[in-house]
């Protein structure tokens, strides 16, 4: 009989490049790049800043502000799923949770108020809870519930609205609503892992290997594992998201947020695009208060949260694409609607 | 694993298929149901007519000035409205612009107190919906109290301030003192100018709803008189004249501002004139919602200057009598032997007032006059009353004056009762007058005498119908 258990698998097959070694690899790169940036800050005269357009500087300037805004909340959300996964009693989650699907969504869907982490945060937490044993529809409601349900976000919504307009109750209940609806739709789902990316499928099948090593030394390798999925993902989605905001003018999309139709769509266009994160998106939105009508701040703090570009790259480490469709399909029609019925009768 | 076997995914019978399939509908039944109530809540957004978002009126200043304005914000850029078919209830008259999301309606008059007003503005036609609406909105006017003067040290009984309003008929009483001389509050403080067993005045300011009123010091056996409140700050001003010494008066009608805040910090100064030195002071108003005076030198020049010295001081002119604001308004009113003028402080124009003559019987005496409003103005009258045994005695009306008609507004109850005092509320709107029965008889304060068994009655212009009544005079609305 060994002493020690077999290492699984997908831990031995990187060949003869070790994990480590692949870190440090990285790091030295990293090191590389940024003195790099330093040398050309120092060594390269002024103007050649002024030779990149505005344009360029717009999508650097956009970009840099979405990764600087999103990067503290992303490290929380790993530090939060490393508590869940490694420091939590194996099952404590689980055995609290109610055993009625309904009622257990419901409680999920108010775990934001404990773990108050922006939507970007949300997403290495909610991979955790995978991995501890969540089912995937489970996790969507915890994903899509916890940026809206959450006291900082409530805080700064009621901060910045009050009680006008119904926009704080909207929210708080459009949020709760959709997040549920997305549970209680894929809880039906027949093959439940096939909605996960084939890497992840991988690494939930691993989730209760025991790996040999102390808590600490776990919870490091964990850090890096998912900051190496989850930093890419954050850089490429705001990437995006600082082009598209230079290519899509904001000038129209206030002048469509004074139509009580159009607004909706604008705003929850400009969710998407902005990609700024759920606990100051409604301080972001004030500025606008005047220009557009409470259905479509609804709706622009409700899809927002739950669905932009910068989610949906991060998501993509998780969900396939297919998937993801899916869940943006719903949550924007559900946003529509529940911004259209603000716009009709409040 | 055969193709027959219930586990088999392809087979349509298998559970994992039927879930599949659950799923899917489930799927697609959420879609289309949101599809669904997003298009008919877009369909019922397009089909209504702009909507009122919010309003905002500053109801307290609604009541004490002209001009305030209410301003609807409706749910999406105004395209048109008709602006000459807004109606208000109760009657106003108003004018109205839009602009953007915002329709504001702007008052001409100060609106009365402890009323209900309901504005609608029918043919608003949003920027994206052709669909014309009706806007209504709704909200209540503060109530006003009314504080009069009851002397009673004649009767061995300490004098008495008291208020009662439109709305609490019962009155109570904010301020004793052995003597008062005047007073006048602004807001919920009181400044009352009392006179102590020597004769020297001394001034108190006292929160209405505090015991213990606080001493504004005053120079040694200064005098005081022409105590005023601002309508809308909390500011008092007063009349500061101190004993001749050696012919020469360290302080000779200086006026005092004083801002019951303690905003303005330090005590307060006298006002200044175009020299640097406090002017001496023969009669001052404050200009309504500002914290600018009116006041007229003994030379009969005319300043317009700013309390706390933020403006300069504006040379207004000379003339010969200073009969205050036409009410709400910064159109001050003069008087000189040829004509009458109207200043209006807002752009600095002089118009001619041309008053309507009163319809006049021929024993009918005009009395003093105040303006209400551009053209029209109430009037005391006093009339000589031959009795049947031939003796004649005086009898005394109040009448409001208009181009078209000269209409009774108030004649005492009791024959015999004189009105010696009647002042205009902020808005123009009442009346306080003060009569005295039969029995009256002069009350020998220093300054500002009175007369004794006074009674203050608040009367509607518009009716002549007397609000409420109480004990003394000298209404607070003389002071302000």
């Amino acid at each position: 009989m060994s002493l020690t258990k077999p290492v699984p698998p997908h831990h031995a097959a990187h060949g003869s490049r070790t994990p480590r070694s692949r870190g440090a690899v990285g790091l030295g790169l990293g090191v590389a790049l940024v003195l790099l940036f330093v040398a050309i800050r120092l060594l390269a005269p002024e103007e050649v800043g002024n030779l990149l357009s505005n344009s360029v500087q717009d999508f650097f300037t956009l970009s840099i502000s979405v990764v600087i805004e999103s990067l503290p909340f992303v490290i929380l959300g790993i530090l939060l799923s490393i508590g869940v996964q490694v420091w939590l009693p194996e099952g404590f989650l689980l055995r609290h949770l109610p055993r009625n699907a309904v009622a257990r969504r419901i409680v999920i869907s108010m775990l934001g108020v404990l773990l108050p982490v922006c939507e970007c945060g949300n997403v290495p937490l909610a991979r955790g809870l995978i991995l501890r044993g969540l089912s995937v529809g489970e996790s969507m409601t915890f994903l899509l519930a916890a940026p809206i349900l959450n006291p900082v976000t409530i805080i700064t919504t009621y901060q910045a609205f009050g009680w006008d307009d119904g926009i704080l109750v909207s929210r708080i209940l459009g949020g709760f609503v959709i997040a549920n609806l997305i549970g209680w739709i894929y809880s039906r789902h027949s093959s439940p892992m096939s909605l996960l990316t084939p890497k992840f499928q991988a690494s939930c099948a691993h989730a209760h290997d025991e790996v040999p090593a102390t808590r600490t030394r776990r919870s490091v390798d964990m850090f890096t594992k998912e900051t190496s999925a989850m930093l890419p993902a954050l850089f490429v989605g705001s990437a995006i998201a600082g082009l598209i905001q230079v290519g899509v003018s904001r000038d129209l999309l206030v002048t469509l947020g004074q139509n009580p139709v159009l607004s909706v769509f604008a705003l929850m266009a400009l969710a998407f695009v902005v990609s700024i994160c759920s606990n100051v998106d409604a301080f972001f939105i004030l500025a606008f208060g005047s220009t557009f009508m409470p259905g479509a701040i609804v709706a622009f703090l409700v899809f927002g949260p739950m669905i932009d570009v910068k989610m949906l790259a991060l998501m993509r480490t998780t969900f396939t694409a297919r998937t993801l469709v899916q869940l943006t399909v719903i949550v924007g029609l559900a946003s529509a609607a529940l911004g259209l019925a603000v716009n009709a009768l409040a | 694993m055969s193709s027959e076997s219930p586990q088999s995914p392809r087979s349509p019978q298998s559970p994992r298929v039927r879930v599949r399939d659950a799923f899917a509908r489930r799927l697609l039944g959420t879609i289309v149901v949101l599809a669904v109530i997003a298009g008919g809540f877009a369909f019922a957004s397009v089909v209504q007519g702009p909507r009122l978002s919010a309003a905002k009126i500053d109801a307290q200043r609604s009541t004490r000035l002209a001009g305030q304005q209410l301003v609807i914000e409706v749910n999406q850029p105004v395209a048109s409205f008709d602006a000459d078919e807004i109606s208000v209830e109760p009657e106003a008259s108003v004018s109205a612009v839009a602009d953007d999301r915002l329709i504001t309606v702007t008052f001409d008059e100060p609106l009365d107190y402890a009323s209900e007003y309901t504005v609608r503005v029918p043919g608003v036609v949003g920027a994206f919906q052709g669909v014309p609406a009706t806007l209504e909105y709704t909200f209540e006017t503060p109530d006003e109290q009314v504080y009069s003067l009851v002397r009673r040290s004649l009767d061995g009984e300490p004098d008495l301030i008291q208020r009662k309003s439109f709305t609490e008929p019962g009155g109570e009483i904010v301020f004793t003192a052995p003597r008062i001389q005047e007073f006048a509050h602004a807001g919920d403080v009181l400044a009352a100018v009392t006179i102590d067993d020597a004769g020297a005045n001394e001034l108190f300011v006292a929160g209405v709803e505090q015991d213990e009123p606080q001493e504004i010091a005053l120079p040694m056996d200064a005098v005081v008189r022409d105590l005023e409140a601002s309508t809308t700050n909390p500011l008092i001003g007063y009349l500061v004249s101190t004993p001749p010494v050696d012919g020469a008066r360290a302080q000779d009608s200086a006026l005092y501002i004083a801002d019951l805040t303690g905003a303005a910090g330090g005590p307060p100064k006298p006002v200044a004139g175009l020299d640097g030195e406090p002017i001496k002071v023969a009669s001052w108003s404050f200009v309504p919602g500002t914290t600018a005076v009116v006041v007229q030198d003994f030379e009969q020049s005319v300043f317009l200057v700013d309390a706390f010295g933020s403006a300069p001081v504006t040379p207004l002119g000379v003339h010969s009598e200073v009969r205050g604001f036409v009410p709400g308004t910064s159109r001050l009113v003069v008087a000189d032997p040829d004509r009458g003028s109207m200043i209006d402080l807002t752009d600095g124009t002089t118009t001619t007032v041309d008053l309507p003559v009163p319809s006049l019987g021929d024993s009918d005496y005009p009395g003093r006059l105040t303006m209400t409003g551009d053209d029209r103005y109430v009037l005391s009258v006093v009339m000589v009353v031959v009795q049947p045994d031939g003796s004649t005695s005086i009898a005394s009306r109040l009448a409001q004056v208009d181009a078209t008609s000269t209409t009774d507004v108030f004649t005492p109850a009791s024959e015999g009762s004189i009105i010696r005092e009647y002042c205009i509320s902020p808005n123009g709107r009442y009346a306080a007058v003060t009569t005295s029965d039969a029995q009256g008889r002069p009350d020998g304060y220093p300054g500002l005498p009175g007369y004794t068994e006074s009674t203050m009655s608040v009367v509607d212009l518009s009716s002549g119908a007397v609000e409420f009544s109480q004990s003394g005079g000298f209404s607070d609305w003389c002071s302000s």
